[in-house]
């Protein structure tokens, strides 16, 4: 299998998936996702996503059970990679999927099984992976559901929720789905869903606090087998997840703190052998439609203000930035670079509170910004829209340039908390 | 003699005021040029003073550090000079930092030499 282009990274970040989608009208590329142990991504281009994958072990989601999966969680920390055109057609070429913008037509009609959540657009699905008789390379697909967690109320939670997944089974003889009208296929056969509980739910940090309403999906569609393909076994039927997660009581704190940035390696999920035609095609997927009415972490800090990922990565991409930090009084919006985030925005908090005291006292307007000498390098602290920026930046950084370009932010974005 | 040194500050362009300050936030020696030390702005050095020393105190014994603060119109630097004394210059925005630093570094074991 050949990985995805690496693309250009624009750094890790931590945030509620459904901030991926409002975040990325102009951005093409993709957005490599590490959930726990596994990894995965979203093809995104323009906004669109194309394609969403994840795989945890031998569990491979897709499409929308992936993106599922990545919205059951408050908060996933990702690496936004940009591609160029050339490296987009490579991915989407890998993929196996085409450009949806030139091959589907507006308001395209959607034959056959539909997922719920698809957007007119979306071209139809394309069968899960089947893995083809006598292929000894892949491990045998299964089209699954995302993991299910089942949280009840408990006090004191803080941390990931979902800690751990009891592993999937497959059924030993998986059912056929039977496309419509198709007489060589015999019935399909549905299995109920596997559903993860999850044990050990003291000691979690982070705000889950928000109802998740529990996502209620339509089946999976019925995979077509290919007319007169001995080779492909019955594709796997799994009826929709139930999402269980429930009030969370008593929840407090941010959420980034049990992730640690610098310790992450994104390797690029596996994709399609180019070439092999023995493997159905991926999944199409349509743009994500959130499903989590209440999350304790809301995107911030300006829905669909994609300008706010560029300027961040501009900002990351400067020669001594170590690390950005998006927060507010109550918690870390988005963490960029490898530092201690906890630290880097305690530290901050507390000069933000000697700014907002001493503001009141002088007659000189608004805080505008704040540098502190660290040992570690330059703490910057500045007002972010509704939030705070923070950046760390070694010592031999050109103060006088970040300084310009927080001018620059802070004229662009009009309201100053402290003033 | 300190208030000499200090004026090397205060002839600097757009710097308005040059403060020695301790660490609980009493002033050692001021001057000032075009502006007040009224009881509030007192009261933010003070603030300003034990908000950076508290931010210090998260580095442990990590020697202490520069803290500059800017405002639309004005800016507050401080920078240590020795344990328990600090240097506070407030200027207009349209002040020369590197100036003032480099002033600072040229100054620093004078002033200290008479804390």
């Amino acid at each position: 299998m050949k990985p995805l282009p690496e693309g250009k990274s624009l750094g890790w970040m931590q945030a509620p998936a459904s901030w991926i989608d409002s975040h990325t009208v102009r951005f093409i590329g993709v957005v490599r996702v590490v959930i726990q142990d596994g990894e995965g991504f979203i093809l995104i281009k323009k906004g669109k996503p194309l394609f969403y994958y994840f795989k945890q072990g031998t569990i491979e989601l897709k499409g929308h059970t992936a993106l599922d999966y990545f919205n059951s969680h408050p908060v996933i920390e990702f690496n936004l990679c940009k591609y160029t055109p050339d490296e987009l057609a490579w991915a989407m070429k890998l993929c196996n999927i085409e450009d949806p913008d030139r091959v589907v037509p507006k308001k395209a009609v959607v034959t056959g099984p539909v997922y719920r959540e698809h957007t007119p657009l979306s071209p139809p699905a394309d069968p899960p992976v089947a893995k083809p008789a006598g292929e000894k390379r892949n491990p045998d697909p299964v089209v699954v559901s995302p993991p299910v967690p089942t949280v009840d109320k408990r006090a004191a939670v803080s941390g990931p929720v979902y800690r751990e997944h009891t592993p999937l089974s497959r059924p030993a003889n998986p059912p056929v789905a039977k496309p419509a009208g198709d007489i060589r296929i015999p019935d399909p056969v549905v299995v109920s869903p596997p559903v993860l509980t999850v044990e050990q739910r003291a000691a979690v940090s982070g705000p889950v606090s928000g109802e998740h309403t529990p996502l209620s999906r339509t089946a999976a569609p019925p995979v077509a087998k290919p007319a007169g393909d001995t080779r492909i076994p019955d594709p796997v039927v799994v009826s929709p997840p139930v999402l269980t997660v429930e009030q969370r009581a008593a929840v407090s704190g941010p959420v980034s703190g049990e992730h640690n940035l610098s310790s992450r390696t994104a390797a690029p999920p596996v994709a399609k052998p180019a070439g092999d035609t023995r493997i159905p095609d991926p999944v199409m997927v349509s743009p994500p439609v959130p499903k989590v009415d209440k999350r304790a972490v809301v995107p911030q800090p300006v829905a669909g203000d994609d300008p706010e990922v560029t300027i961040l990565s501009h900002i990351r991409d400067l020669d001594g930035i170590v690390a950005i930090a998006v927060f507010n009084d109550i918690r870390n919006v988005i963490m960029i670079g490898d530092a201690d985030s906890e630290v880097l925005v305690k530290i901050a908090r507390t000069m933000l509170e000697t700014a907002k005291k001493i503001t009141p006292l002088l007659t000189w307007g608004p805080f505008v910004h704040m540098t502190i000498q660290i040992p570690a390098g330059n703490m910057i602290i500045a007002p972010y829209y509704d939030n705070y920026l923070c950046l760390l930046t070694t010592r031999t950084i050109n103060i006088g340039h970040i300084r310009r370009i927080l001018r620059d932010l802070q004229q662009k974005a009009a309201p100053q908390r402290v003033s | 003699m300190l208030k000499k040194i200090l004026n090397k500050f205060l002839i600097l362009h757009d710097v308005r005021g040059v403060i020695v300050v301790r660490g609980d936030g009493g002033i050692v020696e001021s001057i000032k040029s075009g502006m007040e030390y009224n009881d509030a702005f007192m009261a933010a050095v003070s603030t300003f003073m034990a908000g950076s020393k508290a931010t210090a105190d998260t580095f442990g014994n990590s020697p202490a550090f520069m803290v500059f603060m800017e405002f639309p119109d004005y800016f507050l630097l401080l920078a240590p000079l020795k344990e328990e004394f600090f240097l506070l210059v407030i200027a207009q925005n349209t002040a020369n930092i590197g100036q003032i630093n480099q002033e600072m570094k040229k100054n620093r074991e004078d002033l200290v030499a008479l804390l």
